[in-house]
């Protein structure tokens, strides 16, 4: 027994020991990183900004309250030929070990996006502390400038473009799916675009002066890739097409006229929504028909007019179909038509059904999907309409 | 010495009494009363015992008046020879329920030292211990180590009769058996072993026998003693013994199969074989409704974890394992740690020990002050290493917590769960979460490898006895405990008619 237990002992004390605290990181040693920014400098070089959190700004209790407001992030920039290399020269301007484990976003700026993002997503792939799951996106302007808006609500711009992307009200895309896109034949990336806005025409702000605190960040369209590069960008009412068509889950509102009194509004709230894409041949030619089924509850009427009978149900419903089917047709028109990039997956749809003939098509693909037509049903359905069926002063 | 004590009783009186003065020598409280039988004043007697020990108003009383002064009374005018003396005294001459006689040296010797009161009678070769024993001992009270707040409030005392006497009252069946031991050279310790008979592993109490039976020592003062003596890993930190002080626990642990050790001189009893999961369980859990018994045990169990391991939890992720606490959470953490001078490992280790520090102060401080040191311990210790910014706040929380824990169960299972504790805290200071993994799973395998009088240790889970899992994490309503363990037993044992479940009276009857 006694011979059994001591080699173990000694495999103990020598493991612990030796290893001396190997890859041990204090807390008060690091510096979290909250959002990365890259940008393409005027010498064509990588300029990585990081927001890093300054963690007595985010204490709670005595220290927190008194005195001066303190900056609960710092942002620090530095130029390289590689991500590694611009972070190497950023160790110089921060006094604490750069830890990426907690960073949100990962925001490119335009110009380093139209150069091409392959060689810049590749360090956070690769390296061991970034997450997969942290949130792309697109900023228009430098995104150095973007993560040196603060925010009012969030103490960082990160946490705060961090909390809007998961919102998913613009088109929210993870490193990992990025990635993934990138990867994929049948498919071009599009990630959601920020920016940075003057409100300086907001009024009763006063407490807030200086023109920093007038800057916000907010969710800006989406922005289109060709393989890496950024070709183009889609406004906020498309995006919505794409959400339908990528079929993610939307939660929003649309807005529609009631039947009867066309000045008069109709908000639906979307519960759920399923898309479905179906790839086939017409003469040889590709032809996809997109099914949407969308349930939703009214939530909202500024008409009078007693919606609760079936004609002006079927009536709203159609509306409500026609009015997703616009926007789905207008982010089909635009990135198809416009920028011919195929950033809905379609590719993907005809490479499952048809796989001998995709093997031919797929270096021109962008090409043939122009070509391609598209088939847009929209089933729409209206669940509920509260028990506000007859409103006061509704008619009879 | 040992010559003596070997030796036979004479027929004279004188050098009897002779002998055991010899033996006890310098025994000072040891008295000699010499009389004469009222009957017939030829035939001497003697009385010897120990002074507080044997009970004086029935040594006076019943032995003493009655062969001195109310013998003849009873029989009047009768003649007693010499000879005829001994039996003539033992059929009518005492008034002691407990009568023994004996011829050897060394059993008077004894029975004196143990309480009894010895009549020696001229003529006569032989003694008569009479069992009048009577001392101060302390009166049953509330169990100070275990208290509950449903069940019986009485615990056990120093005196091992008045202890079997409370078990005794719990099952009053023929079934349940107390044998008698003596161990202990020079303290004679009494030690009885209790089981019911029909339910307990008859291997067990074998066992059991045979084990106390091979101890040989100069005093047992204490059941610890015998645990240590008999214990089935001696070097193993998790105790395969369970001791307790209350008497129901010990009925049910019985009426479960096991066996009891009890030691004269103290009020905890030693049950065997004991489970892991035993520690865990208090005897209230059976009191209570199965529904909140069963909850709170999850409690008791996520508490035990948390005791073994949350410090070096927290050590392994604030010092190496950033990525697994929520980023809100992180910074929050930071901020406290900014201002902490230490590593995260020394500033849980060295709080883990004042802990301990104070635990150990709280215990053997004088009863008074206590209260205003754990006041002093707590909360100025604890506010002012945080305001001085020597530790942080959620060190503290997590120190605090841990400690806490580990008062929600067995005392003796959560000495061995802190010792750990420090030993997990080192393996994850210096290797992170994997050094806690290996050290978690070396704990595991070696409670794998325990056992306890021949049961796997943490039985009823390894080895899986399904039948037995209705009283692990979850207790089963008493109507559906339809057997015994069979981890303790070896095989099932019905507890219980079927069929118990109460419903309500059909209704319009």
């Amino acid at each position: 027994m006694k011979k059994k237990i001591a080699p173990i002992i000694w495999m103990i004390i020598i493991a612990t020991i030796l290893s001396g605290c190997w890859s041990r990181k204090e807390l008060n040693e690091v510096a979290i990183v909250l959002g990365t920014g890259i940008d393409l400098n005027k010498e064509g070089h990588i300029r990585l900004t990081v927001q890093v959190a300054v963690p007595t700004a985010f204490a709670t209790g005595e220290e927190g309250k008194g005195g001066q407001k303190e900056a609960a992030s710092m942002e620090v920039s530095a130029d390289g030929a590689t991500i590694e290399e611009a972070e190497r020269h950023l160790a110089m301007k921060i006094p604490r070990e750069i830890y990426w484990g907690h960073c949100v976003a990962l925001i490119i700026g335009e110009n380093m996006a139209k150069k091409g993002v392959r060689m810049i997503t590749d360090f956070f792939e690769r390296d061991r502390e970034p997450r997969e799951t942290m949130w792309v996106m697109v900023a228009k302007g430098t995104a150095e400038d973007f993560l040196k808006t603060s925010s009012i609500l969030e103490k960082t711009s990160s946490q705060a473009v961090g909390l809007l992307t998961r919102m998913k009200t613009g088109y929210s895309v993870k490193l990992m799916d990025f990635t993934e896109m990138l990867a994929e034949d049948g498919i071009q990336p599009a990630v959601t675009g920020v920016r940075v806005i003057n409100e300086n025409h907001v009024t009763g702000e006063s407490q807030h002066s200086g023109a920093e605190n007038k800057r916000r960040v907010e969710i800006s369209g989406t922005a289109l890739f060709r393989e890496d590069r950024l070709v183009g960008w889609l406004e906020a009412d498309e995006t919505r097409g794409l959400l339908w068509l990528k079929g993610e889950p939307v939660e929003g509102v649309i807005t529609v006229p009631t039947p009867e009194e066309p000045n008069k509004m109709v908000s639906i709230k979307i519960k759920r929504g399923s898309t479905k894409i179906y790839a086939g041949h017409i003469n040889d030619a590709p032809y996809f028909t997109v099914k949407i089924r969308v349930e939703g509850d009214m939530i909202e009427q500024q008409g009078r007019e007693n919606l609760a009978t079936p004609e002006r149900m079927n009536a709203l419903e159609e509306k409500m179909a026609y009015e997703i089917r616009k926007r789905v047709e207008l982010a089909l028109y635009r990135a198809r038509n416009i920028y011919g990039v195929d950033v809905f997956g379609f590719g993907q749809v005809y490479h499952r059904r048809f796989k001998s003939e995709w093997r031919n098509i797929k270096d021109s693909w962008d090409d043939i999907f122009r070509q391609a037509k598209v088939d847009i049903q929209v089933e729409a359905h209206i669940r509920e309409i509260g028990l506000l069926t007859r409103r006061p002063g509704t008619e009879k | 010495m040992e010559l003596l004590e070997n030796q036979v009783l004479k027929k004279d009186l004188e050098n009897n009494i002779k002998l055991i003065k010899i033996i006890l020598d310098k025994c000072s409280d040891v008295i000699y009363r010499e009389f004469v039988f009222a009957q017939n004043e030829q035939i001497k007697l003697a009385l010897i015992y120990t002074d507080g020990l044997a009970d004086k108003g029935q040594v006076s009383d019943q032995i003493m008046r009655a062969l001195a002064l109310e013998v003849p009374m009873a029989v009047p005018g009768r003649v007693i020879t010499k000879a005829q003396a001994l039996e003539f005294i033992k059929e009518r001459g005492l008034c002691i329920h407990q009568i023994k006689e004996t011829n050897k040296v060394g059993e008077v010797v004894h029975a004196i030292l143990s309480g009894d009161t010895v009549l020696l009678v001229d003529g006569h070769d032989t003694a008569i211990i009479n069992g009048a024993r009577g001392w101060e001992s302390r009166p049953i009270t509330d169990p100070e180590a275990e208290p509950t707040v449903r069940g019986p409030r009485e615990s056990f005392v120093e005196s091992i009769r008045v202890n079997t006497s409370l078990l005794r009252r719990k099952i009053k069946s023929p079934k349940l058996k107390i044998e008698s031991f003596r161990i202990g050279r020079l303290s004679a310790t009494d030690v009885a072993i209790a089981y019911i008979d029909g339910v307990a592993n008859d291997q067990v109490v074998k066992e059991v026998k045979k084990r106390l039976e091979r101890i040989k020592i100069d005093a047992i003062l204490e059941t610890g003693y015998i645990e240590e003596l008999i214990e089935d890993e001696p070097w193993s930190p998790f105790p395969t013994i369970n001791h307790t002080e209350k008497p129901d626990r010990v009925a049910a642990m019985l009426l479960e199969g096991r066996v009891a050790i009890f030691v004269d001189g103290t009020p905890f009893v030693l049950t065997v074989p004991s489970l892991l999961v035993e520690f865990l369980h208090a005897s209230e859990d059976y009191y209570e409704r199965f529904i909140f018994t069963s909850a709170v045990r999850v409690i008791r169990y996520l508490a035990a974890f948390a005791s073994l391991i949350l410090p070096s939890l927290y050590i392994a992720i604030v010092s190496y394992h950033h990525e697994l606490l929520p980023t809100a959470l992180l910074l929050s953490v930071a901020a406290q740690r900014e201002r902490v001078p230490y590593p995260a490992f020394f500033e849980v280790f060295s709080m883990e020990l004042v802990f301990e520090v104070l635990r150990e102060a709280g215990i053997r401080l004088p009863r008074p002050i206590g209260q205003a040191i754990s006041i002093v311990g707590a909360l100025v210790l604890g506010d002012s290493a945080v305001r001085a910014g020597f530790v942080a706040e959620a060190t503290i929380i997590v120190v605090a917590f841990t400690g806490i824990s580990s008062f929600t169960f067995h005392y003796s299972a959560s000495i061995s769960f802190r010792l750990l504790r420090f030993f997990l805290m080192i393996l994850s200071g210096t290797l992170g979460l994997f050094g806690l993994t290996a050290g978690v799973s070396a704990i595991c395998i070696h409670l794998c490898g325990l056992r306890s009088f021949g049961v796997p240790y943490l039985s009823p889970v390894v080895p899986t006895a399904y039948s037995d899992l209705k009283d692990v994490v979850l207790r089963a309503p008493w109507w559906a405990m339809l057997t015994n363990p069979r981890s303790v037993l070896g095989n099932n044992k019905k507890r219980e008619a079927y069929g118990l479940k109460p419903t309500p009276p059909e209704s319009g009857k």
